[in-house]
């Protein structure tokens, strides 16, 4: 290393200027730290037009008579910096111009220069046209006679000169309306001729290509453009406050109270963070216009904005007296930024018009998709789903296509099936139905064999089938009044029939020893067959109405369920005891595996469950949208079928949702246990589906995760919820947990990094958790967002406005580039991409411990931020229930999502597909289209979201949450 | 009109161009010898823009002495005599700071290269002429401040 300090200096500058983050070189640098950080500035406010322009060029200039286009040179008035600046004449039509000629433009000029063309103002010099000539750029500017705003200035009176500035705001915010931003506001850019003020080259330092960032003039250039950040309308209004200052320098002021006023304007405007300037340069302009006016302005009565939020979180009795104010701010606010506004201009940018139509068109058929998947109306949905184009089918077409078929097995059986029964001894299936014309038919299907036979009964309608516990015997019921008995093993078609009055049998089953069969008679009577002697045992008549169900209870008695709503029991001993059980017909009933619960189902849509010493009801549920017609009890799980076209199974403890099961394209009569682990439902849509009891359809709640989810992700085919109670819980595909870690206080943000787990407690602490249960604690605390990236392990933490960033190689170093506190962040995707969101709206994307660019969101109350994986698009989920979905490379918002009435908490990009979901305190998650701002489909686990998150396939979403107060919550799963 | 291009060009890279064809005589020629020459080039015009620089700006001045400073000018112009000298003199220390910084501004400022020509003369990437550039730029902008 050389002595030489010079050397020194340079070496260490180099050093600096090539890490990410000069920081840790700028600590070891000592004494020579200075002469190091002047050089990194200097490198900085070097990047516009320093040197952009060769020797020869700088050295060249274009004779008088020159023609360039169409225009031929005069004199040369002026250049340095990107270019030069001569009077030149155009022919048609004849008119002076300002020719200025320009090297280094990137492709981007051209469209600038369209939107510069568009500015029309009369404070504003007009630009013509932009065109090439001999590899230079050029642009033809009007041509404007006046002085410099210093030469201007001379002799002129304070009220002259605030008046002039006004109307320089008035033109400059007409060019922030249209999101150009000057750039370079300095006296010798602003022309005063006989018609006021002209502002001159508007919006050009923006266009060479060393950066739009860096252009300005040392004095007027505001801090964040001096160092290198990107640069927005309060750039200007900084500007326009050094020209403010330089303008009335030196006057004679009446009074201390105008002066401190002026003083109050200027430092507003020249604040050095830009949140505390004046939001708009028509702020400015008003506020010197109520200067002029002697009308109190608002630089000496208006806090910042986020500091009126502050109060009247503090001061709420005193808040309501500050909305007129905070509403004035906010719209400033609003208004400021413009680049929101125009959020048309930058839309489905990606996407020509024809196929930005193509998706709204499927955005629709998936909608239709999903009502009719609703309804579950799965034959329209299928049909909706096939009716849409391969290309542009994402998640949400594989999740509702999913949901249309959830049966393991189906059955064709050809003809319309009512009613069945299931032989769980000899895993044998028998099904009635229409076999057409007069005639009824019987299907037995063997599934363990696959043998299958059908009996056919001429003139008969067959209501309902039983079958006898050793699977041999089928009783049908008839429109009739017989009961006809088959023997399913015998060679011969044979019935016996059992002769009652001619009424319908609505139900026929056979008792647990197979002795006898029990049949629900539409005159309102239950009869009691003896099978050996085929003769009529007992008749039970406790009910006033039709019978529509019975069944033999284990003890030997029978219990009956009535049109009427309610239930008798008829011991084998002893009176009946009759009970009110529904609020309609009692369509089934099954009994609990030891044979003292009932579960009944009734037309009145719910499931309940009775005691049967006591007769009392211990649970009630529903779900179902229609006639629930059918229940059946295997271990610790109820399945009922419905008029509704779905199968539900439920936990027989507590009645919980396990299933909704869609597949029926009509209505579903029966539900039968053909052993502990698979169901058979029966339909008159000709099949007989089979559902493994494990089934748990496409989109489920896993479970109770024991107090709200704060943070839900996936950890390989686990997944993980944290909670606020401090639990972490790994949830198998299965939905059992399958690991947990306890005693935490609340968590609200986790990250898996390879085998530990990163957390922030609540109290702010930092720890990473490793495999072994060891614990770091990290030194510094987090008032705020965190964030993780998996691929550079860089953890980010916040306190107020600060960034830290921390990874092993590098250790911390801490970053400001908000003037509020941070309000929501995302790492990555990819090495050192960072995006932050401070609780103003200012959001600021990073590249390392860089700043890449900066801008001010229309709206403030972010709540959580998500980045896309190609790295384009950010997500800013907000309060007030909206989502702005904005481009990383210059932060405009490209799309506004509207449609959460509540809060969203939680947003997540797919990681293939140009989807984002959403998750709100109003109970729903959204999906969107990420090119067009569409809302896809609306997906209801419904509980308050607070997390959602995609796989890493993008073959699931889990969302999660829970009530803010109250132990209970849920993870509820969506796949394909 | 072919006659005025050299006076009137608006384009360094396209002087240098036309210089390369014409000595060629328009045969195709191996991209190393072309390499070659925009380096000697920027070298050689560096010294030619000096000179004129120096004498059109004592001719401005009355034979005083030019000042090696970047002076703002009236209307916020640079001098382009004043600088074109000021840039070479700062460049000559430089070069015993960080000759490739140094070697990069002489080909981009006197031999009016693109950053992607630099690169392919000193037969580097892209990225390290833009990295080495900017340091250098940083220098010079620091040292040439009035």
């Amino acid at each position: 290393m050389s002595e030489d300090p010079e050397a020194r200096i340079y070496a260490l500058y180099q050093e600096a200027l090539a890490a990410d983050d000069p920081e840790p070189v700028l600590a070891r640098c000592g004494p020579l730290r200075d002469a190091v950080e002047e050089l990194l500035q200097s490198s900085a406010q070097a990047e516009a037009s320093f040197l952009a322009v060769p020797a020869l060029e700088r050295l060249a200039t274009l004779e008088p008579g020159t023609a360039v286009g169409r225009y031929e040179v005069v004199r040369r008035i002026g250049g340095g910096g990107g270019g030069r600046v001569y009077e030149a004449i155009q022919q048609q039509p004849r008119r002076r111009v300002a020719l200025k000629l320009m090297r280094h433009v990137d492709e981007r000029f051209e469209k600038e220069a369209q939107v510069l063309a568009q500015l029309d103002h009369p404070g504003i010099a007009a630009v013509y046209e932009a065109g090439r000539h001999e590899g230079a750029t050029f642009v033809a500017l009007q041509f404007v006679e006046g002085d410099t705003l210093d030469a201007w200035s001379r002799g002129k009176s304070l009220e002259a000169r605030l008046a002039l500035l006004a109307h320089v705001c008035d033109a400059v915010e007409h060019g922030h309306e249209r999101r150009v931003i000057h750039r370079d506001l300095k006296p010798a850019n602003i022309l005063v001729g006989e018609s006021g003020p002209k502002v001159i080259d508007f919006g050009i330092a923006a266009t060479t290509d060393e950066g739009a960032s860096a252009a300005g003039t040392p004095g007027f250039m505001a801090p964040e453009q001096e160092a290198g950040a990107p640069v927005d309308a309060r750039t200007d209004v900084y500007a326009l406050g050094a020209l403010l200052g330089r303008l009335v320098r030196g006057q004679a002021i009446a009074s201390k109270g105008r002066q401190a006023d002026l003083e109050a304007i200027i430092g507003k405007a020249t604040a050095s963070k830009r949140g505390d300037r004046y939001p708009s340069a028509a702020m400015l302009a008003a506020d010197i216009r109520r200067l002029l006016s002697h009308a109190p302005v608002s630089a000496r009565r208006a806090p910042p904005p986020h500091r009126v939020r502050l109060f009247a979180r503090r001061h709420p009795a005193l808040a309501t007296t500050l909305v007129a104010l905070v509403l004035t701010v906010g719209v400033a606010v609003a208004m400021s930024s413009g680049f929101a506004r125009d959020a048309a201009v930058e839309r489905s940018a990606a996407l020509s018009e024809r196929e930005a139509h193509a998706v709204t068109a499927y955005i629709r058929q998936i909608a239709l998709a999903h009502d009719a998947l609703r309804d579950h109306d799965v034959a329209e949905a299928g049909r909706r789903l096939d009716d849409t184009p391969e290309h542009l089918r994402g998640w949400e077409w594989r999740h509702l296509h999913a949901g249309l078929d959830h049966a393991e097995r189906v059955l064709d059986t050809g003809i319309p099936m009512f009613w069945g029964a299931a032989s769980r001894e000899r895993n044998r299936i028998v099904a009635v139905g229409e076999a057409g014309g007069e005639a009824a038919a019987l299907r037995m299907r063997d599934l363990a064999t696959g043998e299958a036979r059908t009996w056919r009964f001429e003139a008969t309608q067959l209501l309902c089938v039983g079958l006898s516990p050793d699977g041999r015997l089928a009783a049908m019921g008839t429109s009739d009044g017989r009961i006809l008995l088959v023997d399913l093993d015998a060679a011969g078609d044979d019935a016996i029939e059992l002769k009652g009055p001619s009424t319908h049998v609505n139900d026929v089953r056979f008792d647990p020893r197979g002795k006898r069969v029990v049949g629900a008679y539409r005159d309102g009577v239950a009869r009691v067959w003896m099978l050996a002697t085929r003769t009529l045992e007992r008749e039970l008549r406790g009910h006033a109405d039709r019978v529509i169900c019975a069944a033999f209870e284990p003890e030997g008695g029978v219990l009956t369920g009535c049109r009427d709503g309610t239930l008798c029991l008829y011991p084998g001993d002893g009176s009946p005891r009759r009970w009110r059980a529904h609020d309609g017909s009692v369509e089934g009933l099954a009994f609990s595996p030891d044979g003292t619960e009932v579960a009944t189902c009734s037309r009145d849509r719910t499931v309940r469950v009775f005691d049967l010493a006591t007769t009392a009801q211990r649970l009630v549920a529903d779900g179902h949208q229609d006639n629930v017609r059918s229940i059946a009890w295997a271990g610790q799980t109820i399945a009922t079928a419905s008029y509704d076209r779905t199968v539900r199974l439920w936990r027989a403890r507590d009645l919980s949702a396990l299933a909704l099961l869609r597949g029926h394209t009509n209505l579903v009569r029966h539900v039968a246990f053909v052993d502990d682990d698979t169901i058979a439902s029966f339909s008159p849509d000709a099949t007989v589906r089979l559902w493994p009891v494990g089934s748990r359809g496409h989109a489920r709640s896993l479970g109770d995760a024991r107090s709200p989810v704060q943070q839900v992700l996936f950890d390989d085919d686990h997944t993980v919820t944290a909670t606020r109670a401090g639990h972490i819980l790994w949830w198998d595909p299965a939905g059992d947990v399958a690991k947990r870690l306890d005693a935490f206080v609340a968590i609200d943000f986790l990250a898996l990094a390879g085998d530990a787990q990163l957390l922030r407690l609540a109290n702010g602490r930092l720890f990473t958790r490793h495999a072994d249960g060891r614990e770091t604690e990290h030194t510094a605390r987090s008032g705020g967002p965190v964030a993780w990236n998996s691929v550079t392990g860089t953890l980010y933490w916040t306190s107020g406005p600060r960034v830290y960033r921390h990874n092993a190689t590098e250790g911390t170093t801490a970053r400001t580039h908000h003037d509020a506190r941070i309000a929501a962040m995302v790492a990555g995707p990819g090495k050192g991409a960072m995006a932050s969101v401070d609780e103003d709206g200012g959001i600021t994307s990073w590249s390392g411990a860089r700043p890449v660019v900066s801008g001010l969101l229309t709206r403030s109350g972010a709540r959580a931020m998500a980045a896309s994986p190609d790295g384009k698009l950010l997500a800013v989920a907000h309060e007030d229930g909206s989502i702005l979905l904005v481009a990383r490379k210059d932060l405009k918002v490209l799309h506004v999502l509207e449609g959460h009435a509540g809060a969203v908490r939680g947003v997540a990009f797919h990681p293939r597909e140009p989807r984002l979901a959403s998750g709100s305190e109003d109970e729903t998650v959204r999906l969107w289209d990420t090119r067009t701002g569409e809302q896809v489909v609306v997906l209801r686990p419904g509980i308050r979201i607070h997390s959602v998150a995609f796989d890493a396939s993008g073959g699931r979403l889990a969302a999660a949450g829970g009530a803010e107060s109250g132990t209970q919550a849920f993870v509820w799963l969506a796949g394909e | 009109m072919a006659g005025q291009r050299p006076s009137h060009t608006l384009q360094t890279t396209a002087l240098v161009n036309e210089a390369w064809l014409r000595l060629m005589g328009g045969r195709e020629q191996p991209y190393e010898s072309r390499r070659q020459f925009l380096g000697t080039a920027a070298r050689a015009m560096r010294s030619v823009l000096v000179d004129h620089a120096r004498a059109r700006a004592t001719q401005k001045r009355g034979g005083e002495q030019v000042r090696v400073q970047f002076a703002d000018a009236e209307h916020g112009a640079t001098d382009a005599e004043v600088e074109v000298v000021a840039v070479h003199e700062a460049l000559e220390d430089l070069e015993r700071l960080d000759p490739q910084g140094a070697r990069v501004v002489e080909l981009r400022y006197f031999g009016g290269l693109t950053l992607d020509e630099a690169a392919s003369v000193l037969g580097v990437t892209d990225r390290t002429v833009s990295n080495v550039w900017k340091r250098a730029r940083g220098w010079l902008h620091k040292r040439l401040a009035p």
